[in-house]
């Protein structure tokens, strides 16, 4: 398209000079077309008052076709490049297909980042937080170990192993999650599993118990209290029954929700039960794709473009 | 926590594994669908507990030893408070009661 232009251009252009051309020639006529053409009327009756005594060739109008000579017609198809009006309609369709996908894909990620940002510019959001754990090879795990430099986001589930139905099922839904995450996007969560249930979960018993779901999940636990306080600070409401006899079986009430946390330990996002492992993986996804290190968030509000992110 | 020792932690706290798990879910199934069949809502009804022994006796004794003592409780109680509110539900759209357009996943989604 713009190669087409350019050859229209010159014509114009040419038949502008032409016009003046004969402006200079004919002064009477001048006058009458001034309105019409661009050129400024205080200096073309200086110029046609010098001129129109010197130039001898006079030619009738009615004999050059307003819009382009012969010549010029010739000049513009010798110095275009012949564009077939198909090939420029394809052309068009393939950059502005490729260019409406990029700018709505820049656009989603661009509304993420402004909603977390919004989130952050109110404060730090009040889940998660520190705690002491230690995981299932019994090594100590706190929230410095959620943070690293290879923007690897963490996903963390509160359970027990006694668990009767939901907690298996979501960690078979955390599985698919990560499989698919893996496969499909080549993307490597930090999955972590908690347990509400210390006094009956140990290191060992949730590394068995893990290993049905998925080889990577961490499973953590603690003492009794740091337990509760971990539970807290990602407000998980857990109950374990007050009276229970040695050996005796029981329940914990526990909420039930993953934490998706970015790598610098701050809370993103949640997924609930009613989402399936396709929606979770979307959501994760795309938290990634968004995420910007703090570093280079306080560079861009600093940059001469930080108007571009606001 | 604190009565707890170690021979105690050895004696109860071995979680059900993967195929414990889904023998016990099964015999759960079919205890439940023998229910359903007899129209018995709450089997822990301690009224209607001889009508259910008498009915699905034998799924009722596999159910409770292939699963953990708690499970079968509680299973039994989600499965009588499930019914209780799909029926609720059902009568609330009997009468013209719509779902509420909210969901809790949103925060990544344009709200419509």
């Amino acid at each position: 398209m713009l190669l087409n232009r350019i050859p229209v251009r010159t014509t114009i252009l040419r038949s502008v000079l032409v016009r003046s051309q004969l402006l200079k020639s004919t002064p009477v006529f001048a006058k009458r077309c001034l309105a019409s053409t661009l050129i400024k009327p205080q200096e073309v009756p200086k110029s046609t008052a010098n001129e129109s005594s010197t130039s001898p060739k006079k030619r009738p109008l009615s004999r050059v076709a307003i819009g382009g000579t012969g010549s010029a017609a010739k000049y513009a198809s010798k110095n275009s490049v012949e564009f077939a009006a198909w090939k420029a309609v394809m052309l068009l369709l393939v950059l502005g297909g490729g260019a409406t996908y990029y700018f709505s894909k820049e656009k989603e990620r661009l509304r993420i980042q402004k909603e977390v940002e919004s989130k952050r510019s109110y404060g730090k959001p009040l889940i998660g937080g520190p705690f002491n754990l230690i995981d299932d090879n019994g090594q100590p795990f706190t929230q410095e170990n959620l943070k690293n430099d290879k923007k690897q986001f963490s996903i963390i589930y509160f359970g027990f192993t006694h668990c009767p139905d939901v907690c298996p099922d979501e960690l078979d839904k955390l599985g698919d999650m990560l499989n698919e995450l893996k496969s499909k996007n080549n993307i490597d969560l930090l999955p972590i599993f908690i347990t509400c249930d210390p006094a009956r979960d140990s290191p060992e018993i949730i590394k068995e118990y893990l290993t049905d779901f998925h080889p990577s999940i961490i499973g953590l636990t603690g003492t009794y209290e740091e337990v509760k306080k971990a539970c807290k600070q990602y407000r998980v409401y857990f109950s374990t029954p007050q009276d229970v006899k040695p050996g005796q079986d029981y329940l914990v009430d526990h909420s039930i929700f993953f934490y998706l946390m970015d790598s610098e330990g701050n809370f993103v996002d949640v997924i609930g039960r009613e989402a399936d492992a396709k929606e979770g993986v979307e959501k994760i996804r795309s938290h990634i794709d968004a995420f910007i290190p703090e570093a280079e968030r306080e560079k861009r509000k600093d940059s001469w473009l930080s108007f571009l992110y606001k | 926590m604190g009565f707890f020792t170690k021979s105690e932690e050895e004696t109860t706290s071995v979680p059900p594994n993967k195929a414990k798990r889904q023998v016990c879910w099964d015999s759960r199934d079919k205890f439940f669908a023998c229910l359903t069949e007899n129209k018995i809502d709450n089997s822990l009804d301690a009224k209607i507990l001889s009508k259910v022994d008498k009915q699905c006796g034998d799924l009722k004794v596999e159910f409770e030893n292939n699963c953990v003592k708690s499970w079968v409780k509680y299973f039994q109680e989600k499965r009588f408070n499930d019914l209780v509110r799909q029926r609720y539900i059902e009568k609330l759209e009997a009468e013209g009661a719509k779902p509420l357009p909210i969901k809790l996943e949103s925060s990544t989604r344009r709200e419509p």
